[in-house]
């Protein structure tokens, strides 16, 4: 799954990935792009927290894309 | 108007009775300058002993210098180590990182590991955190206490230490440089100022331990509530000073929180990009932590602890419904 979260300001790139996090099954990969600054330190301690396995992919011209692999 | 509750001492310091008689009689007699061979600026310097007098006494330090802010203090308690290196952890304020050339990283907890050669710029606690930096084993270091010093009986003795007075509950705009080495000589701010921090020091000098330990159970009493009622938060740092203390509301925007809380009469500060300059706190990013939803309290002394009882309620209704609000309370 893809989510283009360029534009959006904090806290709603992590609404958009905990959402799509609600639904999905344990297991699957959703890649979120950003380019808020606080999106870059959100969304991997989000995941930290939620025990999702988190990877920044991408980092192109202060857009940053992460995959998340959804944890148990 | 409802009635306010002040828990963050960074939106300021209301000014007391008993603070501007002090301030007023100080402004009266001591409006001279203290290095004029006058006699009013003997009047004025007889005024500075006496506060300098009554700082050596209760800090234990053999000397002490008034300055106009932390960042002046800092410069002259670094000036003894001359070009040595400059090393601070990451999480130290801008204007102190501006001063050094080393940024140590902090771990999710927010505690830095010295190293390397020069001189550390040590916090006694972190300002939005409250995080104590560990003492360096191998190197020099001045301690940074302007967010402790009045607050804890539990500071080292032995290196330069730097105080600010709205810590302990003056006026803000003058800090304190404390050594036992002699200090430069410098241009004093205003005595009335001088005079009222000292004031407001001595008030609190004595009890400022048992405070400590009543401040450390109602914040503790107040993590454990909102861990209870409220989903989703997380508090930032373990070890660190009783009467700060950092959380993040998960899925809120601070802007919003903060306003909610204000408008039911708790005013609070936040690290989250939306209520600072567009960027997040340098603090919890360096932590690693969520920055959105940043809600941080600073209790001034004048703050009765036992006041974050209703505050701990009031949040649970506000953050419940405001997610319900926004559509992410079930997230």
């Amino acid at each position: 799954m893809n989510l283009d979260c360029t534009g959006q300001r904090c806290p709603q790139p992590v609404i958009e990935l905990a959402r799509a996090a609600k639904t999905a099954p344990i297991g699957s990969l959703i890649r979120i792009s950003t380019d808020d600054p606080a999106a870059a330190i959100d969304i991997p301690a989000w995941c930290r927290m939620r025990r999702h396995a988190c990877t920044l992919v991408a980092d192109c011209a202060g857009t940053l894309t992460h995959e998340v692999r959804l944890g148990g | 108007m409802t009635s306010r509750h002040l828990l963050d001492l960074r939106a300021g310091t209301p000014w007391t009775d008993a603070h501007l008689a002090v301030f007023t009689a100080a402004a009266r007699g001591g409006w001279g300058d203290p290095r004029h061979p006058s006699s009013e600026g003997r009047r004025a310097a007889t005024w500075l002993e006496a506060a300098e007098s009554t700082v050596r006494s209760l800090s234990g330090y053999r000397h002490v210098a008034f300055l106009p802010n932390r960042a002046t203090a800092l410069a002259a308690a670094l000036q003894p180590h001359g070009d040595a290196p400059r090393t601070a952890a990451a999480t130290h304020r801008r204007e102190v990182l501006a001063q050094c050339g080393t940024a140590l990283a902090v771990d999710d907890q927010g505690l830095v590991t010295w190293q390397g050669d020069g001189v550390a710029v040590v916090q006694a606690a972190n300002e939005e955190t409250g995080v104590i930096d560990p003492l360096p084993e191998r190197m020099p270091y001045v301690l940074d206490a302007s967010n402790a010093f009045g607050r804890t009986e539990a500071l080292p003795h032995g290196a330069s230490v730097i105080a600010d007075a709205s810590a302990w509950g003056a006026p803000g705009g003058l800090a304190f440089l404390l050594s036992d080495d002699p200090l430069p000589p410098t241009p004093p701010p205003p005595i009335a100022l001088i005079a009222l921090a000292v004031q407001a020091l001595t008030d609190v000098w004595s009890t400022r331990g048992e405070r400590e330990r009543q401040t450390a159970a109602a914040v503790d009493a107040f993590e454990a509530s909102v861990s209870a009622t409220i989903p989703d938060v997380q508090f930032h740092g373990h070890r660190r000073i009783a009467h700060i203390r950092s959380f993040s509301v998960l899925h809120l925007d601070a802007e919003t929180l903060t306003r909610a809380l204000d408008a039911a009469g708790y005013v609070v500060g936040s690290g989250s990009a939306c209520v600072a300059d567009g960027t997040p706190s340098h603090v919890l990013a360096a932590m690693g932590v969520v920055t959105h939803g940043n809600v941080r309290i600073a209790l001034p002394v004048s703050t009765e602890p036992s006041v974050l009882d209703g505050f701990a309620t009031v949040l649970a209704d506000t953050v419940h419904r405001l997610r319900v609000e926004a559509g992410v309370a079930d997230l």
